[in-house]
């Protein structure tokens, strides 16, 4: 028992808790983008035709162009940060489908998240469903390692769809076929802990290196 | 069975406790000096306060002690209750539509936060970026915290002939943001480009960070650049899309209501950096 826990804190039995700002460079989210499209992934972007690939827009239409339950696999890259060195502490995604589907609902998937030639920081050695990395949970899901991301090295990560698909159109020439689609975005979030702008920084406390102790392994 | 002195020691822990909990409450607004006086008393008092629970526990008091101390009743358990931020603290200060908007977005002038934003026809390019922007605030200084997006969609569904609703809608549309700056300073968000506005919604359970909580003053004033995706729809209007966006700060000092105390997060300890270009 704690005396500054148990007996003094939170006089009359409460504590009152307001969701707060994480801090200066904490939790900061870095997108992925798809620097090359396939027939099933493909970037849409402001002011341009969708279609392709974008080192600047984020937003992927996914269609499963093949017919049967799987369709072909994208990576997606995050760009460098040339301005700062960056603690990676999770991956998120945001995923839009449509309203009224014309079957399921398509699941995108994730798979060997990485930096640069590094080992896969998902504990999942196979494809996942993107719902476990979804933004608005109520917790983050964890990796296996929180390692540092510079420049000149990217993240990446591997995606794919999973519908029961028939051979549709991306970018799609009938609502029929955007109604089996998805549009989606993927992020790395990030821990700041040096700008060359805006100076160095503390991480948060499950960044710090107290809670980063490991004994043992190949990679340490 | 109650000892001896077990009154006396219930009314000196209760004093202690009342005599802690004031300077606790005193402490965030005091300077550095008289804080760690504070800081040396509360110490002296926590060592008194254990002695006493060890006492108390030798004499069988434990219960009246914690009575005492305004804990009785706690179970092992602590409850927390989710509470406003406080005064000045996490407002809210909307962007709004600098000029007439052009193309599929629609705003009521340059008073009303909300945009809407029709989707674009198959084939053809989608909405170009729009620039939004905070208005001066002269009557007070704030520090921005963070930034915040809320929107809402609707694709038209399908109509069967004689069949009422058809199964089939395009995906909601995506909204996304870049370049968040204040006055000509550099871009606060970490993306470079374009990123989803979904990672600043407001009903993210957490609030997404910055590079640098910088401080908005008249006449500066905030401005960022959005703009909203769909897929493709067979005809402009198919896809409505509602958003707007919004600065959170923090007000330090206004010009009516007088000077607050920031959130921790906003404080200076919690924003030690070293070296940088803009320190």
């Amino acid at each position: 028992m704690s005396l500054a826990t148990d007996l003094s804190d939170g006089i009359g039995g409460l504590k009152f808790v307001a969701t707060a700002p994480p801090g200066v460079g904490r939790l900061v989210r870095i997108p992925f983008y798809l620097e090359t499209a396939t027939n099933s992934f493909q970037a849409v972007t402001p002011g341009a035709a969708a279609g392709g690939a974008s080192t600047t827009s984020p937003v992927i239409s996914a269609i499963s162009e093949a017919a049967g339950l799987q369709s072909d696999t994208a990576t997606m890259k995050t760009p460098q940060i040339s301005w700062a060195t960056l603690r990676i502490v999770g991956f998120e995604c945001s995923i839009n489908t449509a309203d009224v589907p014309v079957s399921v609902q398509p699941e995108v998937m994730f798979s060997d998240l990485k930096i640069g030639g590094g080992a896969n920081l998902f504990v999942h050695e196979d494809f996942a469903s993107s719902r476990i990395y979804l933004a608005g949970q109520d917790s983050f899901s964890g990796l296996r390692d929180y390692p540092l991301l510079k420049s000149p090295n990217v993240a990446e990560v591997q995606v794919s769809l999973f519908r029961q698909g028939a051979a549709l159109a991306n970018p799609a020439a009938a609502v029929a076929d955007n109604a089996g689609g998805a549009l989606f975005t993927c992020n790395l979030v990030c821990e700041i802990l040096q700008d060359d702008n805006y100076g160095s920084h503390i991480p948060g406390p499950y960044a710090r290196k107290g809670a980063m102790v490991r004994k043992g392994g190949s990679f340490i | 069975m109650t000892y001896y002195g077990a009154d006396q020691q219930t009314a000196k822990v209760q004093q202690l406790a009342e005599k802690k909990a004031q300077l606790q409450a005193a402490l965030p607004v005091v300077d550095d000096a008289r804080a760690a006086a504070i800081e040396a008393r509360l110490d002296r008092i926590d060592a008194a306060l254990q002695k006493e629970i060890a006492h108390a526990k030798a004499i069988g008091n434990v219960a009246a002690i914690k009575a005492a101390m305004g804990i009785d009743g706690i179970g092992g358990l602590e409850f927390q209750a989710q509470a406003p931020a406080g005064v000045g603290r996490l407002v809210r200060l909307p962007f709004y539509p600098i000029a007439a908007l052009t193309g599929n977005y629609e705003a009521v002038g340059t008073t009303v936060p909300v945009v809407e934003a029709s989707g674009t026809a198959f084939g053809t390019a989608q909405n170009a970026s729009i620039v939004l922007r905070t208005p001066q605030i002269s009557w007070a200084t704030l520090r921005i915290v963070g930034f915040e997006t809320e929107q809402q969609c609707q694709t038209n569904l399908v109509t069967a002939a004689g069949a009422g609703i058809a199964p089939a809608s395009t995906p909601n549309a995506k909204l996304v943001v870049s370049d968040l700056k204040i006055g000509g300073g550099a871009n606060l968000f970490t993306h470079e480009d374009f990123a989803d506005g979904q990672i600043y919604d407001a009903d993210q359970p957490e609030f997404c960070g910055l590079r640098d909580y910088p401080i908005l003053k008249s006449p500066n004033v905030a401005e960022v650049t959005v703009a909203s995706l769909n897929i493709g729809v067979t005809a402009v209007g198919d896809i409505a899309h509602q958003f707007s966006c919004a600065l959170l700060c923090e007000v330090l000092q206004d010009d009516n209501y007088g000077s607050h105390i920031p959130g921790p997060y906003a404080r200076s300890g919690a924003m030690v950096r070293k070296g940088g270009s803009f320190i």
